[in-house]
Parts: C-alpha cells; structure tokens; sequence
C-alpha cells in the first residue's frame, strides 16, 4: 500500500506542476497584472508595481511571462501531437505490415535520422516565414524518427503474440487488428513518447527564439531569453529578467519527464529507460 | 726598458681610467633619455572592437582592419574631420587645400617627402593621380563626379568637378578614402575580392606585422622615422570580440585598453561594469548619429501632412529614449538632428506626446473610427492599416517597432510591421531604393550626419553612395538638399542644413527618435593624452601622435 503510495508521489507533482502551467496558459490575459500595450519606464527593477520588472521597452515581465507559457506550451504540444501522429503511423504500419512497406518506412525514417535535428531545425526556420506554425512543422519534420523506431519494435514483437495470431487465422481485417488490438497494447510507449516530444518540443521552441529565430512580437519564455541576453542581462545582473524563464522551462519540462517517467503502466523500468534514449 | 714598458702600461691604464671616468656619464646621460623616451612612447596599444577580423586590404572596410582605416592607420585618409566637426589634416595625406571661388576646383597640396610605402616604394604623383582614376574605374559615386585631375606640381594635385562639388567632395570623402600604392592595384581588376598580402600596403604610421585569425588578433608596428611626425606609440594590437560583453571583460581584465567601433557604440546596459572600474574612462560624448522613422510620401496616408503630424504627437519620446539610450538621451526636436551636429537649429519645438493633438490632426484630415472597433478608418470609410517597415532585422529595430506599434494603437492607427522586411534585407532595401514604404525604421549613420544628416534619408535623391533613401519631394526641401551639396563653405552649409531642419519641423517627413550619448571606454592606468572626439572615441587620426604612456 505505502509503496503503490509512493510510486504516485512523482506522478503527483508533475501532475500539479503541469496544470499550474496549463491553467496559466488558458488564463494567461486574466491573470497578466498588466496588457503588453502597458508600458513603463523601461529596465526597472522588481518592485510592488512589477514583481520581476520592465524589460527594454518598459512591458512587465511577469507578465510576458505569464503569455509566453500559451506559446511554449502549445508549440509543445502541437509539435508532440504531430510528432506522435507521424512517428506512431509509421512505426505501426512497418512493424505489422513488413516487406516492402517495411524497408520503405525503415529507409525514410534512417534518411531522416540521419539529419542533425537542431541545425537542420535552425536552417529551415531560417528559410521559412518566422512563425509558431512554422516552428512546429520545422520541429516535427526530423522529431518523429525515434518515435516511429521504437513503435516498430514493439509492433513487431506484439504481432508475434497468439492473440494476434488468432484473430489473423479468424479473418479479421488488418485494419481492425492494428488499430483495435495493437494501438491499445502500445498506448504506454507512445504516451511516454509524447510527454518526451513536448518537453524536447518546448526545449527546442525556447532555443530558436533564443537564437532570435522566433516569430516577430511573439510573447514565449526562449523570446524573454533572447532579449534579456541581447540586452546582456547576464553581464548587467538583471536576474530578474533571465531566471524567471529559465526556471518556468525547467520546471515544465521536469513535469512532463515526471509523468512520462513514472505515469507508464509498464513495470519494466528497464524497458521504460530504453524508451527514453534519445530524448 | 721594462721601465718604459711600466710607464707605457700606466700610461694606457691611466687612460682607461680616465676614458672609462669621461665616457660613464655621457652613457647615463643617453641611457636616461632612452628611457624617457621610453616612458613617453606607448609600448604598445590594444584595441578592441567587435568587428570581425576577416580581411587585411586598404579597399575593404568591413572588416577590424578596414574600419580602422578610418582612422588614418594603415594608410592615410586624403583628409579628416577634427573634434569639432570640420576637416583638418592633421595626420592625413594631404596637408592643406583650397577650393575655387566657383567650387569647382580643389587643389590639394601634399608632403611626400621621405613617406614611402610599406614595402619600400616611395609614394609620388603618379600614386596620387593613379587614385582618383582608379575610384573613378571602380564607379565610387564621388569620385565620377570629378572631370579632370591634373598635377599642379610636384607635390599638388588639381581636381575639376563638372558643378560646384569642390566643398563637399572634401567633407564626404573624409572617412575611407586614401591615396593607393599604383605598383600594388594597377594590376588588380576587382579590389572587392583581392586579398593578396600586398593590399594591406599603406603609407600610414603603422604597417601590419603579422596576424593570428583563429585567435582573431592582428599585430601593427610603427613606421620609424615617420615623415608625418613622432609617433608616440610604437605598437598596436587589434582584437576581434564576438560581443561588447565579452570586449569589457577583457578590458576590464587590463587585456586591452580601448574599445573602437564605427557608428557602434558601446550598449548602455554593459556601463555598469565600466563605472565599477576606476582605471576605466567612459569615453562619453553625443552622437551625431539618431534611430528615425522616415514616412512613405508615395503611399497613402504616409503622404499627408495631417496623417504625420498625427504620427508625431502620439509618439512617446520619453519612453523611446530610455529605451533607446538606456537613460543616457534626450529626446530630439522636430527639426530631427543631433545637437552635435555641424548647423544645428536648437530653437525648433522639442517632440513631445500629446494625444489630444494626435486625435486632432486624425480628426482633420477625416480619419475616423466608423466601425467603433477602436481603429480608425481612411478617409473613404476603408479600413487603415500603416505598414511599419525596418530598414535592417536587428533585435532593436524590431523592438522599436514594437513601440512605435503600441503607440500609434492608442490613438486609434491601424499597424502592421511587414516581416518580410525583417526577414528579407533585400526586400527592405528594394522598398528604399524604389521608395515603396510607408514608415521606415532607420538610422542616420556618424558619416552621414556629417554632412546633410538625415536629409539624405528624407529628400527624394540617389545620393552620392548611390543609395536611395528619401521621398520627399518638395521642390524647397530638394533646393537646401542641393544648396548643402553646392555649398562652397561651412556658413553657406550651416545656413541650408538650417533650412532642411525648420522643413522637416513644418513638413515632417521623418522623426528623429531620440539623441544619444556614445561611449567608447578606454583605460586610463596605462596611457594619456587621449583626445575623445564627439560620437567617435579616443581612437581617431591623432590618437597614434598624442598618446603617450603615464
């Protein structure tokens, strides 16, 4: 009993963690102490009026804070969902179908593989319109790789199973057979894939703003970054504008490794650390 | 005869002695005035800058080595502006000049005398006049405007310009011109791309010895026995920096002792590690060059007065310049120039925000919210909507776009920033070149404001670099732009940029959004003498003569 109790303890936290973002980002224009078209004198120090200051041009930072956690989050999770879609597709109908279908899948998930994710993210953001839809396709188009590879093993062992056997020998449309029977025996992986993807999602989002990649006006915890740096906030001492983001990603993505980790229904912790490779 | 022999061995030994007793203080006397000598000569001067180290050629000046050329380094600038804005020869090619009474002739005199190159080569009139062929062969705008050029003497050279150019010609060719080794570049077609050893051959006071590109560091030493004068500082380091940051610390780290940049001051965020050193100077003084915004006078409603005028008196000028300046400003007047510029009209209205006034000039000219969503409709009923567009991506022309955006919202403009000018430079400049935009985010350079200032950007002209900035079109406005460009003297320029001001107060077509303050620190433990010029630094044509060490 005290054990099942604890094995819920970081489920919990991450849980709480979670929803406290969440519930930010769905109610970030009520909670916003002040409107972005509220400006102040610029670089002022935390104070009653501005709990962590004005940035360069006099907007409070709690709260482009408190707005940047929509963007982040919802990048993360848009880039998650499709990159779940895409990998879970793929790993699905090469794992069942084998053959050709197999080595074609398998082929275009190596070549995809094989490109750097982060610089090729960089290069193709460069190139496209800055924009957060663009952010997520430029995350989803190398993301879904591991993904893919780590369903296809286990379609492939799953076929394998007498139960799937059984309703082959019956007749049973493949169709029905994949997405009836294996969906359902894999959800454990792909719903550990998918906190994995937001997290790393999220992580990517922030480091392309924070390089200045990010859509123009765009309010996300990697734009305050990017400003606070520009404006050498590290140099000049001006914590207040750098750490409070730096603590928000770290915090959401622990939430999201939290429940990922420790949320899987599988007992097999080793099999849950050779999901996790590669992030 | 071994008494002899002892007489002679005193004798000599007497002399020794005596020669050793004659000879010790004269020794002293030159061992003391080397090393006051050495006491007053720099050892050796670093600077930083964070221009990148990736060309050494005395006809590209874009790079560390480049921009330093500006500084009469290398090789000589043909002449440069003083601390007070005006040209001086002071440690220039030539030392005096004169213009015709008809501004159509410059006869320029300069001392070759002992000046050679820096592979050996004597500098002479064939250099001279093989120069102002080779900038007229390579299409530099200032120099096509010349129509003969001719050897007066020896040592004299005489330009003739096709209309009154005299006057100007010297002013706006003060920072990257200088006379060209003829053995060096006569065989080099394309000066953009050479990069052989030999482009970095100058007559300057300093030659480059050597330079370590992955530690982006070049080394220069002085020329001895230079002709232009004594130079006071025997060695120069420049090094390259990938940030101002990073540039502090090492100053602060007594790794270098002077910051230099053109037009690239250092950013008011980084001034409390300078403060916080007392061997450190600020190397404050205003800058001549302002952030503007320039209106579109081909596009609708950028093109009426009223709309303008509108735009003006929303903006919050406070805001812009402790945003800009960092708190080290003011806020410009309508006339839209530095107060350090040469023929400054400081008895025009200062900008300053007053909504109600904004609303009104809206009112006028029948800019009115009919759908009642907040936003302002044109005239016909159609909706508004400004485009703001940047002259180049940089973070802080985005953030003054930002501004300007929340700004204009509150009086009820419509704006849009066009990204595709954040992220295309070449679609921004083709909206300059074909004057297409509506509001226009740029920035008077230093070198532009020192002659005709943000009239370049405003008036509707191709100016002399060949860039187009301007739209405005007024036949007055273009009559003073011409007016400072066939000025024959300071008064007469003085008088015209006068007129320039007092139009762009009445007319507005552009905003000077705030006055800065430059810093260019450098450290004061090591070395005197440093002559800060106005929104350039202690690092300008004098700086190799008059610094010495402490």
């Amino acid at each position: 009993m005290m054990k099942n109790r604890r094995k819920w303890i970081p489920i919990f936290i991450g849980a709480v963690i979670l929803i406290f973002f969440l519930v930010i980002a769905l109610f970030a224009e009520q909670l916003m102490p002040y409107q972005m078209n509220e400006l102040s004198a610029p670089y002022g120090k935390p104070s009653a009026e501005h709990w962590l200051g004005t940035n360069d041009i006099g907007q409070d930072i709690f709260s482009e804070l408190i707005l940047g956690t929509r963007v982040t989050l919802l990048t993360g999770v848009m880039s998650a969902f499709f990159i779940i879609c895409i990998g879970t597709g793929f790993g699905l109908v090469a794992g069942y179908y084998g053959g050709k279908a197999d080595r074609a899948l398998s082929a275009v998930t190596s070549v995809f593989m094989a490109i750097p994710q982060l610089p090729f993210t960089i290069v193709l953001v460069t190139f496209l319109e800055p924009s957060m839809w663009n952010i997520v396709v430029a995350i989803c188009l190398t993301a879904w790789t591991t993904t893919a590879r780590i369903v296809r093993a286990k379609v492939i062992e799953i076929r394998q199973q007498p139960f799937v056997q059984v309703e082959e020998a019956l007749g049973q449309k493949k169709r029905v057979i994949l997405f009836h029977h294996i969906l359902p025996n894999i959800q454990d992986i792909v719903l550990m894939r998918a906190t994995l993807a937001v997290s790393s999602s999220m992580l990517t989002e922030a480091s392309l703003s924070f390089l200045g990649l990010g859509a123009y006006n765009q309010k996300s915890w990697g734009a305050i970054l990017f400003y606070a740096f520009r404006k050498n906030g590290v140099v000049a001492g001006y914590y207040w504008w750098y750490v409070p983001p730096i603590l928000c990603i770290s915090l959401c993505i622990f939430a999201f490794m939290l429940i990922g980790y420790y949320g899987l229904g599988s007992e097999n912790v080793q099999q849950r650390k050779e999901y996790q490779v590669d992030g | 005869m071994r008494r002899k022999k002892r007489m002679a061995a005193a004798f000599l030994a007497a002399v020794m002695v005596a020669g050793s007793l004659v000879s010790v203080p004269g020794t002293r006397v030159l061992a003391e005035e080397k090393t006051q000598e050495s006491a007053e000569h720099v050892d050796v001067l670093r600077i930083g800058t964070t221009y990148k180290a990736t060309s050494y050629s005395v006809m590209d000046t874009s790079s560390a080595f480049g921009r330093m050329l500006y500084n009469s380094f290398v090789n000589l600038n043909f002449w440069a502006f003083d601390e007070n804005g005006q040209i001086s020869t002071e440690g220039c090619f030539f030392d005096s000049w004169e213009v015709s009474e008809d501004n159509t002739q410059l006869t320029a005199h300069f001392d070759a005398t002992d000046l050679y190159w820096h592979d050996g080569e004597p500098v002479t009139m064939e250099d001279v006049l093989f120069t102002f062929a080779y900038y007229q062969k390579q299409n530099y705008p200032w120099f096509l405007r010349i129509s003969d050029v001719e050897a007066a003497d020896e040592q004299t050279v005489r330009l003739t310009f096709e209309e009154g150019y005299a006057f100007a010609f010297v002013n706006s060719t003060n920072l990257m011109y200088g006379v060209l080794p003829k053995h060096v570049w006569e065989k080099v077609e394309d000066p953009a791309v050479y990069d052989g050893e030999d482009a970095a051959v100058g007559c300057g006071p300093y030659r480059l010895v050597s330079k370590d590109a992955d530690a982006q560091v070049s080394y220069y030493e002085a020329v001895e026995n230079y002709s232009k004068g004594e130079i006071t500082v025997d060695k120069v380091e420049l090094h390259s920096y990938d940030s101002q940051s990073s540039l502090i610390m090492a100053m602060q780290n007594n790794e270098i002792d002077v910051m230099y940049g053109y037009s690239a001051s250092l950013d008011t965020t980084l001034l409390p590690l300078v403060d916080g050193d007392e061997n450190i100077d600020r190397g404050e003084s205003q800058n001549t060059a302002t952030y503007q915004i320039m209106f579109g006078f081909n596009q609708y409603p950028t093109s009426d007065l009223n709309f303008r005028k509108a735009v003006r008196a929303a903006l919050d000028y406070d805001l812009l310049c402790d945003s800009l300046t960092g708190g080290y400003g003011e806020v410009a007047n309508q006339g839209a120039v530095s107060p350090s510029c040469l023929g400054y009209v400081d008895s025009l209205e200062k900008n300053s925000r007053d909504l109600e006034l904004a609303a009104q000039y809206l009112d006028e000219g029948g800019y009115v919210d009919v759908d009642g969503d907040g936003f302002r409709e044109l005239p016909d009923g159609s909706p508004m909507d400004v485009k703001i567009q940047l002259q180049n991506q940089t973070d802080l022309y985005k953030r003054i776009a930002e501004m300007l955006q929340i700004n204009l919202e509150e009086v009820g403009i419509r704006t849009t920033v066009d990204e595709e000018t954040i992220a295309n430079s070449d679609y921004a400049t083709q909206l300059r070149m074909e004057g297409t935009y509506e509001i226009y985010i740029s920035m008077t350079t230093v070198g532009m404001a020192t002659w005709g200032g943000i009239a370049n950007y405003l008036a509707d002209v191709t100016i002399t670099s060949g860039q187009h900035f301007g739209t405005y079109a007024d036949e007055d406005y273009l009559a003073a732009y011409n007016g400072i460009l066939y000025s024959s003297s300071y008064e007469e320029y003085m008088e015209e940029f006068g007129k320039i001001q007092e139009m762009n107060a009445s007319d507005c077509p552009g905003i000077a959004l705030a006055i800065m303050e430059t810093f260019y620190p450098y450290r004061t433990d090591r070395i005197t003498g440093w002559t800060n010029y106005p929104a350039w630094g202690v690092i300008n044509p004098t700086t190799w003569y008059t610094a010495v060490a402490k």
